[in-house]
């Protein structure tokens, strides 16, 4: 079942009506009943998988929780996370390995690779098990008793398809409001879930035909057009995912669950790591805490090396987190290079532009522009099937660099496959959501538009809704519901 | 929590539910409007159907089949009252279901052109399919039951919009039908037939000549193998065996004609496959006494400009094609057989 799809709306808009009409103490059973029914949805041995990996870890927990010498606690931590590490490892790279050996010859890979179909939403839901786990371990947070709460944490299913990716105790922390949950919280979510629809069906999905076009084969487009296909993919992915985001966290609020945050008008960022602080915020801040930071420690002794080093591994994390795949690799590694760069250079940079305060006017603009470009640059690697495909794209975007005999500036339309008034429309779109979402954070704009009457108001999500109806025909599956 | 709080907390939520509802009337309403204005619009089946129904008192040959039929036969240039009733991706399911409908309705019927064309006999509609939604306006405009019987239970059975919402361009349809319907009302014209179509239910905007070349070719075979199954060849002739009998038993004839294709399209064909559905073609034609007219091979007089694509003939074609086609009929009269 689709997270855009007619069967999924009729599943969630069911599934409140169970959920508040049924007695308050059976709610978290409810849920997690109607979250393991989604996942059964899409694979049954799979299910069984989530399952099983939840009774190991909720076993885990509580005896960690309950070990009386530091030893075991470790051994029995670090065991557990291996194990879910190996897991992960074993779906993600395991097909990849099956391929290969399928390519080598070798008999009995079919059957491997069969047997190794990635879980849906399996890199989100191990994160978040590995992160409730050491976080029991560090003591942040109490081990549930209930293994209602921990498999209805694991198995959320507003977040289990493409995150966020919720931290234990923000979880835990929140299901009291199961019984009671926010009216205007629950009304403030359907809004997020409409404005993620517009993002991912008419945004993103529109972007995506001439993104598709473009990167099917470069050589055959133009320098100019090959560029329009570059950015038009940044926005496609910035779209896509936060769409799926905002549909998640709002689904969360109508059952009284509030998911963290994921997207904080990333564009605007004003060097790359002021970008990682911005996007995909759960996974680089769960990073940030089970990763980097145990890796800045161990490393603290190395000075800027170490640092780097953390800041490196870090990112190679991020791109490899996505999966099997040199382009990934090589996205997370460029973007950590670009990092390391920014971070030894931020010092410097501040200081000449503090004693130049009219150049330090242009940093406001050229910060963000450049930032922009440089992501752009890396998404073009994470969005080529290889680093061969990467290479040929990015040859020939430079004027007589590639392979093309295309001249540099030409736009042809129909080879894009979409208009520049759809085109023009979308992008128009997409400046008005992120508006939205900008404003959503200002309390004098979210007043005034409550202050709008209600006509108006429903106007805009008549417009929203019928928008959505009318171009989801084409939709397509979302980018990070494959990770 | 106390349980007066918990019933405050869950009023409030049933009074968003309502404000929810009465957002949602205004929807409900439009899908009705959508409901109403996609039905009020013709479309290639229901025009076709329409246009037959005027001309039913004197339509004397009738041509049926899939999109080579539809695009490649030009009733105009055919001798006598002429009707083209072939649609694109036809099965014989739906041409056999369609002939025990109509036949009855047209006393003055002699002569039925079937189009026997390459793979016809391994095609049904495969679920999931890109072309698999086409199914569902033959239940609307004729009533024809899907084939399979789980498709009975899928919604596009009673629902234009979300018919029309598994087609890839939706939003376009909407504008168009809007737009068509406006026309129409503007005008005071009946909306029928649709534009681009004949009188006689043939589509003479057809006119654009496609890539004919090698790599072209291999494309529409690929997406032919991916909706085109062996194993529907017993079947699809115990289909055309229904139909064949069905006509002969009203002494109407029946002349199987196989349209031309690009050599490309040859080049790439799968022999065994066709000679298997060849002799299919001639097994039918010896049994029901039927001519079969095989033009696989283009005749010479038909250039790469006569083409759409490598297998369908665009409306130049279509007319040079029906010509060829005429004299044939004429040559061979009644008298059964192969060409």
């Amino acid at each position: 079942m689709s997270f855009l799809s007619a069967e999924f709306a009729l599943f969630v808009a069911l599934t409140c009506v169970i959920f508040h009409a049924a007695p308050a103490a059976w709610r978290a059973c409810l849920l997690l009943v109607f979250s393991y029914l989604f996942y059964a949805s899409w694979s049954l041995p799979h299910t069984l998988l989530l399952l099983a990996t939840t009774a190991g870890v909720h076993m885990a927990a509580l005896t960690v929780s309950r070990c009386r010498t530091e030893r075991r606690k470790f051994a029995l931590t670090s065991a557990t996370i291996a194990a879910l590490v190996a897991l992960l490892a074993a779906f993600k790279w395991g097909g990849w390995l099956a391929g290969m050996l399928a390519a080598a010859g070798s008999r009995g890979s079919g059957t491997i690779a069969a047997l190794l179909m990635i879980p849906l939403g399996i890199s989100y839901y191990l994160f978040k098990t590995i992160g409730y786990l050491l976080d029991v371990y560090w003591e942040k947070v109490e081990a549930q008793r209930s293994f209602v709460s921990t498999a209805l944490y694991v198995s959320f299913f507003p977040q289990i398809v493409s995150g966020p990716i919720q931290r234990a105790g923000d979880f835990f922390g929140q299901l009291h409001q199961l019984q009671n949950p926010e009216v205007a919280a629950a009304s403030a979510g359907l809004r997020r879930i409409l404005l993620g629809l517009v993002k991912k069906i008419v945004i993103a999905d529109r972007l995506a035909v001439l993104v598709a076009n473009v990167h099917a084969d470069p050589a055959a487009f133009s320098p100019l057009e090959l560029l329009l296909g570059a950015y038009c993919f940044a926005l496609q992915l910035y779209f896509d995912f936060s769409g799926m985001t905002d549909i998640a966290i709002g689904i969360g609020s109508l059952f009284g669950v509030k998911g963290p945050e994921n997207f904080n008008l990333p564009f605007s960022a004003r060097n790359i790591q002021d970008f990682w602080r911005r996007w995909h915020m759960s996974l680089t801040s769960w990073l940030t805490d089970y990763l980097f930071i145990p890796l800045r420690m161990a490393f603290r002794g190395w000075g800027n090396a170490g640092l780097s080093a953390a800041i490196l591994i870090n990112m190679l994390a991020v791109g490899i987190w996505h999966g099997p795949k040199w382009t990934y690799a090589v996205f997370g590694a460029l973007n950590g290079a670009f990092m390391v760069v920014s971070v030894f250079t931020l010092k410097k940079r501040n200081a000449f532009f503090k004693d130049r305060q009219k150049w330090d006017r242009w940093r406001v603009f050229f910060g963000p522009l450049v930032t922009f470009h440089l992501l752009v640059f890396t998404m073009i690697v994470f969005r080529a099937e290889s680093l061969q495909q990467a290479f040929s794209y990015l040859s020939n975007l430079i004027p007589h660099g590639g392979t093309t005999g295309v001249a540099a500036w030409p736009l042809r339309w129909s080879l894009l496959g979409r208009s520049s008034g759809t085109l023009a429309a979308v992008l128009t779109l997409a400046a008005v959501i992120e508006f939205i979402n900008w404003s959503s954070n200002q309390p004098e704009w979210r007043k005034r538009f409550f202050s709008l009457p209600r006509a108006v108001r429903w106007g805009l999500y008549y417009a929203g809704t019928i928008l959505v109806i009318l171009f989801s025909a084409d939709t397509l599956n979302s980018i990070y519901a494959q990770f | 929590m106390r349980s007066s709080e918990r019933h405050l907390a869950k009023d409030s939520i049933l009074r968003l539910g309502m404000r929810l509802g009465v957002f949602c009337l205004p929807l409900m309403l439009f899908l009705v409007l959508l409901e109403w204005l996609l039905a009020s619009v013709p479309n290639s089946y229901s025009a076709k159907r329409d246009l037959l129904k005027e001309l039913a008192s004197e339509v004397e040959t009738l041509i049926v089949g899939s999109s080579t039929a539809n695009f490649g036969i030009s009733p105009s240039h055919l001798a006598g009252s002429v009707f083209n009733l072939a649609n694109n991706g036809e099965t014989p399911y739906y041409t056999d279901r369609l002939l025990t409908q109509v036949v009855p309705e047209l006393p003055k019927l002699k002569r039925v052109i079937f189009v026997a064309a390459p793979l016809t006999l391994f095609q049904k509609f495969q679920n999931g399919g890109s072309d698999d939604w086409l199914k569902y306006f033959y239940q609307f405009e004729w009533h024809i039951q899907p084939q399979r019987s789980e498709d009975r239970r899928d919604l596009r059975m009673w629902s234009r919009v979300a018919l029309f919402h598994s087609s890839a361009n939706f939003s376009k349809t909407i504008s168009d039908s809007v737009q068509q319907f406006l026309q129409a009302r503007w005008t005071g014209r009946k909306l029928i037939g649709i534009p681009g179509m004949d009188s006689r239910g043939w589509r003479t905007d057809n006119t654009e000549s496609h890539d004919l070349g090698a790599k072209a070719a291999t494309g529409i075979f690929n997406w032919y193998r991916s909706r085109f199954h062996e194993e529907n060849l017993a079947e699809n002739v115990a289909l055309m065996e229904h139909s064949l009998g069905f006509l002969r038993g009203r002494n109407i004839e029946v002349v199987l004609v196989t349209t031309p294709v690009w050599q490309t399209f040859l080049d790439g064909m799968n022999t065994d496959l066709w000679l298997r559905e060849f002799s299919a073609y001639n097994a039918l034609s010896r049994k029901f006494g039927a001519r079969h007219l095989c033009f696989l091979h283009p005749p010479p007089s038909l250039t790469a400009e006569d083409f759409r694509d490598s297998v369908h003939l665009n409306s130049r074609g279509a007319i040079r094609f029906t010509k060829i086609l005429a004299t044939e009929l004429d040559r061979t009269g009644n008298s059964g057989g192969i060409r």
